[in-house]
């Protein structure tokens, strides 16, 4: 869902995509960043992504992915159903912000 | 050139690369050359800091685990084997061209060497009737996805069964509709083998 949600704004290579995961969720998601690719053949697998290698005006050919149709669907009932999940889950724990008062042993 | 034990970088990509053998060459050179590319992406990010490289590699995680997973990812994709489908081929240009000559003897479809079929121009154009198909199927089968290059070579294969089938019905005109069909469809085949040939890749895949 991270990978599609940062390709929904437009083509991005595989350095880019974990850059911009990194600065969304403000360094709080990082990973092994080779970790990164098994997935993104996966979402290629499944056809919600599709890949090309494109050559920029400077620098070396980068292999490009872009969101399909599909990816763009598959993006939206993803996010849909987190944001289910997650008001359940507020709705249990409360949305206040407040932690809940230790209790003394 | 620095040997992989020298250069940190080249020993994290050889340890990568190990797990990769299996993949076809292309592939394996793809995700190389993509994985290298991060790192060094990595490295340049991290420019000035004397310790940029190992921190890049620790960033990128396991390579041995990169690579098996890249591994099982193209290991799930659905392919056809290339010795499979050589087989199938194989067996349905010597089935076609057999039916081709019982078709020439039995209606003088094609010239004879001596060019005595005694049909005329007919024949003329029941040859030439073939080209086109021939010609847009080696043409398009370059440009084809996969999936339609294999749909085209079903096509071909059963519009060349079925063109056996219209020989024992004896029309003529319909049986070199078919086998124009079925040509067209071993061409489109034939252009996508050239293109494996060239990309060093031998396996049809299914994605």
């Amino acid at each position: 869902m991270l990978i599609l949600s940062v390709l929904s704004d437009g083509p991005r290579h595989g350095y880019a995509i974990a850059r911009e995961i990194e600065r969304r969720s403000a360094d709080a998601l990082s990973m092994g960043e080779g970790a990164l690719y098994p997935s993104l053949r996966a979402l290629e697998r499944e056809e919600l992504v599709t890949a090309e290698w494109q050559t920029p005006p400077s620098g070396p050919a980068r292999r490009v992915y872009s969101l399909t149709d599909a990816g763009r669907a598959k993006l939206v009932a993803h996010v849909s159903a987190w944001q289910a999940f997650a008001r359940a889950v507020n709705a249990v724990i409360g949305t206040s912000g407040d932690l809940p008062h230790a209790q003394p042993l | 050139m620095p040997s992989p034990s020298e250069n940190p970088v080249d020993a994290y990509m050889a340890r990568l690369a190990a797990p990769l053998k299996p993949l076809p060459a292309a592939v394996r050179d793809e995700h190389l050359r993509e994985l290298r590319q991060h790192v060094e992406q990595l490295i340049v990010a991290r420019a000035g800091q004397p310790d940029a490289v190992p921190l890049a590699l620790s960033q990128m995680g396991d390579p041995v685990q990169v690579g098996q997973d890249l591994v099982r990812e193209w290991q799930k994709q659905k392919r056809i084997f290339w010795q499979t489908v050589i087989a199938v081929g194989t067996c349905q240009m010597l089935f076609s061209q057999i039916i081709s000559h019982q078709a020439s003897l039995m209606f003088g479809l094609f010239h004879r060497v001596d060019g005595t079929n005694g049909r005329g121009w007919t024949t003329v154009y029941n040859g030439l009737v073939l080209l086109p198909p021939v010609i847009a199927g080696t043409v398009i089968g370059r440009r084809l996805p996969e999936q339609a290059i294999f749909a085209a070579f079903l096509a071909g294969s059963l519009a060349s069964l079925c063109g056996g089938i219209v020989l024992f019905c004896q029309s003529p005109q319909l049986y070199v509709f078919l086998f124009g069909f079925g040509v067209s469809g071993n061409e489109v085949f034939a252009a996508y083998i050239a293109s494996s040939v060239k990309r060093k890749d031998w396996t049809l895949r299914l994605q």
